[in-house]
């Protein structure tokens, strides 16, 4: 758990692949997931540190409730250590596909605790065209531009419908390749690509249009 | 030979500036937690011992905390449908309106019964995405007019060539 976190941090912070590169094969994956179901607390371990934050982060950038977030991760792994126990009709049995199971779970609470919440107070919803961002102001530091430059992002993501905001966060906040998020949409992978790409150019559209723009990478492009 | 086979793909620094922008929003959301987050995650739950949501959970169903719930809700389950018997009006002599107002009367306590268990869950087994059915996933739906869907595929691929 340590080695791992200490092998993204060494990564660039803008490498998108730096969880993605970091994730096992689904052969070592499966190993790890019978050892936790065995009640290797190791292994339990290892479980939580590589997906708890992914899947926090995907319910934050949903609910903007960070303990609402919180307590959907809790409900996952709760879950999903049920299912481990086995000796249920619903228990875990593994196909080689952990990573889109797990993900599909919490997209489910998500939508469940969205769904509560809307009829709770009523639809809330975040129209196309409100003002995202704040106007640009003559003195601020480098750190008040990038946490603006974030928070427009954010705003700009609630934007997106429902379909491009699910594969923005499966991609992005959840580090899934698309590979596996084909896998968890049933959707042809080329979809996937199609709508992420249409997603990104959404999002870039918007933030230009609030008149803030993301920091140059030197033009080296996504792989 | 189709056009597209020959042609080079261009860079898009504008969509790799965007992508990355995106990615540094989702490391901080991830960084956002304590460092005890994975801590109370371990705590709460592992598969050799039955797990429980944290201290200020919330709308995951009160019988998930603990067991001495279930006798709670069947008394408040009788006393709801026993002040709703008190209080609704006499039925008439008429058997198909002591059928209705049994039926009312039940499906009245269900429904407090639901807002008060909050068991209205969707299970794992259920797909909840794709809430509307209109879109079918071809290529064609997402191409752009000029492009076809065979050129389309060559840039998205060329595009995130081992991302993937």
């Amino acid at each position: 758990m340590r080695h791992e976190a200490a092998e993204q941090s060494a990564r660039p912070a803008h490498d998108p692949d730096a969880v993605r590169a970091g994730d096992p094969d689904p052969a070592e994956t499966a190993r790890l997931v019978a050892d936790a179901a065995d009640g290797d607390e190791r292994a339990w371990e290892i479980l939580v540190s590589r997906y708890g934050r992914r899947i926090y982060a995907l319910a934050k950038s949903r609910l903007h409730d960070a303990d609402a977030a919180e307590e959907i991760t809790q409900s996952v792994f709760v879950t999903l250590a049920q299912k481990l126990r086995g000796g249920a009709e619903s228990a875990y049995t593994e196909s080689g596909k952990f990573e889109p199971w797990i993900f599909r779970i919490a997209m489910n609470r998500v939508r469940d605790e969205g769904r509560k919440r809307q009829r709770r107070r009523g639809t809330l919803r975040i129209e196309p065209g409100i003002d995202i961002g704040a106007a640009p102001r003559d003195n601020h530091t480098d750190h008040e531009e990038t946490h603006g430059q974030l928070d427009a992002m954010r705003e700009a993501i609630q934007t997106l419908d429902e379909r491009d905001r699910e594969i923005i966060e499966l991609r992005h906040h959840g580090s899934l390749s698309f590979a596996q998020i084909a896998d968890l949409l049933s959707e042809p992978i080329g979809t996937c690509l199609a709508r992420h790409h249409r997603a990104i150019k959404k999002l870039r559209e918007r933030i230009e249009a609030a008149g803030i723009g993301a920091e140059p990478t030197g033009g080296t492009h996504h792989a | 030979m189709p056009e597209h086979v020959n042609k080079t793909h261009t860079p898009d620094p504008a969509f790799d500036d965007t992508v990355a922008l995106v990615d540094r929003v989702a490391e901080a959301d991830r960084g956002e937690p304590d460092t005890g987050f994975e801590a109370r995650l371990i705590a709460s739950a592992r598969p050799g011992v039955a797990g429980k949501i944290g201290a200020g959970a919330h709308g995951w169903g009160p019988l998930a905390r603990s067991w001495w719930m279930l006798p709670v809700a069947a008394a408040l389950a009788f006393g709801v449908f026993w002040i709703r018997t008190e209080t609704t009006p006499a039925p008439g002599t008429d058997p198909s309106l002591n059928r209705v107002a049994a039926t009312m009367t039940l499906a009245s306590v269900e429904a407090d019964l639901d807002d008060f268990l909050f068991v209205d869950e969707l299970t794992d087994a259920q797909s909840v995405f794709a809430s509307d059915s209109d879109a079918d996933g071809s290529y064609d739906e997402l191409a752009l007019p000029s492009e076809t869907a065979d050129a389309l595929l060559f840039d998205l691929l060329a595009a995130y060539g081992e991302s993937l």
